[in-house]
């Protein structure tokens, strides 16, 4: 009997055992507002979270700083913030480690595609 | 080894006396000398180091009813009075079943969550004719999240609401007053915020406790949350670290502490802790433990 119990609480427990993420089981939370993309609100956040590591202070990688709306727009009109952060042949992928999530991915191609504005 | 050699040192001292006499006092020399194993206690003095367990165990029917606080940052300053404005507990009975393995319960106001552990020693630290370096114990731990329609419109699934814990907890008492803890840790969440968040967390934590007084101890804990090979920038959890002190009085052990983390379950402490201590994001917190004895 004792068994029996130790083997229905062991199946219980890993019966419960999922891998779910909230963006995966509720797309609708999501809220990736690509309505209102803005320099200030929307595309420099993205850039603080996902690039700032290495792309600021003295000697940033690659000789590219994304501090200001100058350095980023430049980024931006050359071509190479869209290649590096969409993956494009001839770029590196950036960030690195891993690709920029869907919505920010978007956001920063928006406002690319928007002509970059200072907002 | 040396009782042996004390044996013979003494045995030879009294040979000239004789043979009854001499068998007399042998026979009491080994009544002396019988094997004896010294256990280590109090390796810690109560059964958490700051937030997470520590090696210690309720003895066998004894029930420790434990009420925790951690109030809001001190850097929130004095509109909120330095965070003792807001507070999160947790309410817990833990219950020694055996001497080695201890059961509990408990509710925290930090999303609703309910939780319940199992504690069993594996080894315990002893010298003598049974020589442990370390204390041995593992903690398995599961929480849920009883949060009234976490997210509103959409189906919540009791998977959705679990976590677990799995913890080796590794302690040894170097001297009377120093005691050293290292806990390997597992944590599973069943749901994450986002794909990036990793469901699996492994951590390895360190926990310490010196003796300054009979009765009062310092206390200081840091666990490092290994970051997934994949988001090496994971921005919003942060490693645990509390420092404090325990105090003992009658029937009581107060526990205070200034800690970087809100959760006082193991899923919260390791997998959602958000204060980075050189930005003042420190939380004031303690935790008083009442032991009832039903030993008849």
């Amino acid at each position: 009997m004792r068994k029996i119990l130790l083997l229905f609480a062991t199946l219980t427990v890993l019966y419960s055992c999922y891998y779910d993420n909230e963006e995966y089981l509720y797309p609708s939370l999501s809220q990736c507002d690509t309505t209102s993309i803005t320099f200030t609100g929307s595309v420099y956040p993205v850039l603080q979270q996902y690039c700032y590591g290495c792309h600021s202070g003295g000697s940033p990688a690659g000789n590219v700083a994304l501090t200001n709306y100058q350095t980023i727009s430049s980024t931006a009109a050359n071509g190479s913030l869209f290649g590096v952060i969409n993956g494009s042949p001839g770029f590196p992928q950036m960030p690195p480690d891993a690709p920029l999530p869907a919505c920010q991915k978007t956001i920063i191609i928006k406002w690319i595609k928007n002509g970059y504005p200072n907002n | 080894m040396r009782s042996h050699s004390l044996v013979l040192v003494i045995a030879s001292l009294v040979l000239p006396i004789s043979a009854r006499a001499q068998d007399e006092l042998l026979n009491e020399l080994d009544q002396q000398t019988t094997p004896t194993v010294a256990y280590t206690y109090a390796t810690f003095k109560s059964t958490r180091v700051v937030t997470l367990h520590s090696v210690e165990n309720m003895q066998a029917k004894q029930l420790d009813f434990r009420i925790s606080h951690r109030f809001g940052r001190i850097n929130e300053g004095f509109p909120q009075f330095f965070g003792l404005d807001q507070s999160t507990i947790r309410l817990g009975l833990e219950y020694g079943l055996t001497d080695w393995l201890m059961a509990g319960i408990g509710r925290s106001s930090y999303e609703k969550t309910f939780d319940g552990f199992l504690k069993m020693k594996l080894l315990r630290q002893s010298s003598g004719s049974k020589n442990v370096p370390v204390t041995v114990s593992l903690l398995s731990s599961l929480t849920f999240n009883g949060m009234k329609d976490p997210i509103p419109g959409e189906t919540y699934y009791f998977s959705n609401r679990l976590a677990y814990a799995f913890q080796m907890l590794v302690a040894r008492k170097f001297t009377e007053n120093f005691s050293l803890q290292l806990s390997p840790s597992f944590v599973h969440r069943n749901l994450v915020k986002t794909a990036l968040d990793p469901n699996d967390l492994f951590s390895l934590g360190s926990g310490f406790r010196y003796k300054i007084t009979k009765r009062i101890s310092f206390n200081a804990e840091y666990y490092y949350v290994l970051q997934p090979f994949w988001n090496l920038k994971d921005f919003s959890n942060v490693n645990p670290f509390s420092i404090g002190f325990d105090i003992e009085t009658g029937g009581h052990v107060f526990q205070l502490h200034l800690t970087n983390s809100l959760g006082m379950t193991e899923k919260a402490y390791l997998g959602q802790t958000t204060g980075h201590w050189k930005h003042g994001d420190i939380h004031f917190g303690f935790n008083i433990s009442r032991v009832f004895s039903f030993k008849k």
